[in-house]
């Protein structure tokens, strides 16, 4: 049974969400922007070999979207802490809305924003690809030809969705947490470095390469897909609730 | 040294975060500014772009250059018979073997001098196979069984001997050496996570090898220096 106060929440993070996506178009040019610069860099290769037999010495150049992978996830996480800003919510004010409907429209926002992301980052690489193509046949290097099943195209986009938005929630809770007390500006960068150096002296078995290895570790694409899930909603709840622990205290 | 290098990814990994930041709070600031009508366009011609590159990787050759997958599988057993062929039809019947390149000279004499060129030093084997009657000539071939890397098949690249036969002397010298540059694309991260690929796929490498076969009148007697590797044909 849906009540008329549910009814009226969904009504208003709708247009506050439609309002956000109309203000805030800047975040998808910023993508665009951070996945050319991503695009430009792997246009140099990811990884280079070599080896000699005593008769002829190969180098081989590997060319793979992954950086803009990566770019897309660090804008992801960028985006999600941005959208906790003073300057993102003054937005709200245009409406009659409570605190749930702006995290919620929000959140929407960072959904749709995360779910283009993940399809654009892995049709970049395809373009990279193209672009060698083409680059290579006319600098006359020899080159490896490259299959890629429409099943597995499909399957690397679900995936790289799936990154992309969980970089965005994490930067959301933190961006929550920032909000809490500024002190965290700090104090959350130098938790990040104390667990860097953690994994360091624990030789890789600390609590970040545990969180790495619950996502990266997983060979159920089911399985991935119910841990990130739950992951995403988790932050979007903390959140949520920590918010309203600043609001309160306001 | 190596302490500051250890930190160097963190830097550059931080480096990228501001600059992406920077990037992100600037098109939050620019939104009023810049036109909406601008930036819808701009995200829809992207986006038409990406989807024009999608369609043209479907439509890129997907085999061209590649080698039979049989022949990396009977690779080991096909080098055992090249490295145990004695004469010009063994060496011939190989399956997927190369004529590289060959030579003929004629000869007066009843004996042949094979010397590498006196620049370098250069170990070589070389199959003698004599021929049934004397037709005053010694032919010199070079076959090569197929050398892939990455899948293709680069045996026209390597470099032949330079031959010479100055008097009795048969001069081999040792061939430059060659160089490929060859590029792979590989698959993302999101794709090879679960497909098992790997960026560097030793099941697609076979590094041949090469072999001289002088065929000789029966008259002639062969020698050889020291670091030439002289094998003659089983009759």
């Amino acid at each position: 049974m849906m009540y008329l106060t549910e009814t009226k929440l969904m009504e208003i993070a709708k247009k506050q969400f439609k309002f956000k996506l109309s203000a805030h178009f800047g975040i998808f040019t910023a993508l665009i922007f951070a996945q050319i610069l991503a695009f430009m860099f792997s246009l140099s290769g990811t990884g280079t070999s070599g080896f000699g037999t005593g008769e002829i010495s190969i180098n081989t150049k590997y060319y793979t979207g992954n950086i803009v992978i990566f770019f897309t996830m660090i804008w992801a996480f960028t985006t999600g802490i941005s959208m906790t800003t003073k300057a993102f919510k003054d937005g709200d004010f245009s409406f009659v809305s409570n605190r749930l409907s702006s995290h919620l429209s929000s959140i929407a926002l960072l959904l749709t924003a995360s779910f283009l992301g993940g399809i654009t980052a892995m049709l970049s690489g395809s373009l990279l690809k193209v672009v060698m193509y083409y680059a290579i046949k006319r600098e006359g290097i020899m080159e490896f030809t490259y299959y890629l099943p429409i099943s597995d195209l499909l399957l690397g986009i679900f995936t790289a969705i799936l990154y992309v938005t969980l970089l965005s929630a994490l930067g959301y809770v933190v961006g929550t947490i920032v909000q809490l007390h500024k002190a965290f500006l700090l104090l959350l960068p130098g938790l990040f470095f104390g667990l860097l150096f953690a994994e360091a002296r624990t030789q890789g078995n600390g609590l970040l390469a545990g969180a790495v290895k619950l996502f990266a570790g997983e060979t159920s694409f089911m399985l991935f897909l119910l841990k990130a899930s739950l992951v995403i909603t988790g932050l979007f709840y903390i959140a949520i609730t920590i918010s309203n622990q600043v609001e309160v205290r306001r | 040294m190596s302490m500051t290098l250890s930190f160097l990814p963190i830097v550059i990994m931080l480096l990228i975060v501001v600059i992406v930041w920077a990037m992100v709070k600037s098109f939050f600031r620019k939104t009023k500014t810049v036109s909406k009508n601008w930036a819808k366009s701009f995200v829809i011609s992207y986006s038409v772009i990406l989807f024009v590159a999608i369609v043209v990787q479907y439509s890129l050759p997907q085999s061209e250059n590649t080698v039979d997958q049989n022949y990396l599988e009977n690779y080991s057993d096909i080098e055992f018979e090249f490295n145990n062929a004695r004469n010009k039809e063994s060496f011939e019947k190989i399956d997927g073997i190369y004529k590289m390149n060959s030579w003929s000279f004629p000869i007066d004499g009843d004996h042949l001098v094979i010397n590498p060129s006196s620049s370098d030093y250069h170990y070589f084997t070389v199959v003698v196979e004599k021929k049934e009657v004397n037709d005053g000539t010694i032919d010199l071939f070079r076959y090569a069984t197929k050398h892939i890397a990455n899948g293709i098949d680069y045996t026209s690249l390597i470099h032949s001997q330079d031959v010479r036969k100055v008097g009795d002397n048969l001069i081999i010298a040792k061939p430059s050496d060659g160089n490929l540059n060859m590029a792979k694309f590989h698959n993302e991260f999101t794709i090879t996570r679960w497909t098992g690929e790997k960026m560097f796929d030793d099941h697609r490498y076979a590094f041949g090898s090469s072999r001289l076969l002088l065929v000789v009148p029966p008259n002639i007697e062969i020698k050889a220096q020291e670091n030439i590797n002289l094998i003659y044909s089983e009759k």
